[in-house]
């Protein structure tokens, strides 16, 4: 993948971002809304802190 | 005379529920713009990594290294966390100046991994300016869980 290649990508999941957000603002966000963005955060902040523990380019 | 005197207590009473009802509305769309950000952001960085079966990066920008990865990363889960606090915060009325707090640690974060993108992305690309945007947003907010505190 060029970079080129890796913006437009990053840009088309910002795009698909902005029409949930401009959906949560014309019909108000839910306590469920909420919910499943917890759960969301749940799975990525583990993701994340697997990433964050490796330490890259360590052959040791 | 009488009618309109009892009614004020009334109308005043509506006219606060309606005022936090109002501030609950914005600060949930904001909970929401926030884990869009920080969930389009990491989607993105991840692609960006390509990660190999050692836990290194290979990706197709040289600049973007493993080290960045992981420094990426670090902030990325500070973001998160306070990203989820906020979600947590803005369910409850009022909001508290923790939830005020949590707002302040994901513009810093945003702010931390802004810089680190824009290193390797061009200034006009729309990861680097939504997330410029992003952070703006959530600093106009502040203001508004001032009042709520």
């Amino acid at each position: 993948m060029t970079p080129m290649e890796w913006i437009a990508l990053a840009e088309q999941g910002f795009e698909l971002f902005m029409k949930i957000r401009n959906s949560a603002k014309s019909a108000g966000v839910t306590d469920e809304q909420l919910d499943a963005i917890t759960l969301d955060y749940d799975q990525r902040i583990a993701r994340r802190q697997a990433e964050a523990d490796v330490r890259g380019g360590d052959d040791s | 005379m009488r009618t309109r005197r009892s009614l004020a207590p009334i109308l005043a009473l509506l006219f606060l529920a309606a005022c936090a009802t109002t501030q609950v509305q914005k600060a949930r769309i904001v909970s929401v713009d926030v884990h869009a950000v920080l969930a389009a952001v990491d989607d993105a960085e991840m692609t960006l990594c390509n990660k190999q079966a050692d836990n290194t990066c290979k990706s197709s920008v040289p600049a973007w290294t493993t080290e960045k990865h992981v420094e990426f990363s670090k902030h990325l889960v500070t973001a998160l966390k306070a990203g989820r606090a906020l979600n947590e915060g803005v369910k409850a009325v009022p909001i508290t100046g923790q939830t005020k707090a949590d707002l302040t640690a994901v513009s810093a974060e945003l702010e931390a991994v802004t810089e680190l993108v824009k290193d390797i992305l061009p200034p006009n690309s729309t990861v680097v300016i939504t997330l410029t945007a992003a952070k703006d947003a959530v600093l106009r907010l502040l203001p508004l869980f001032l009042e709520g505190a």
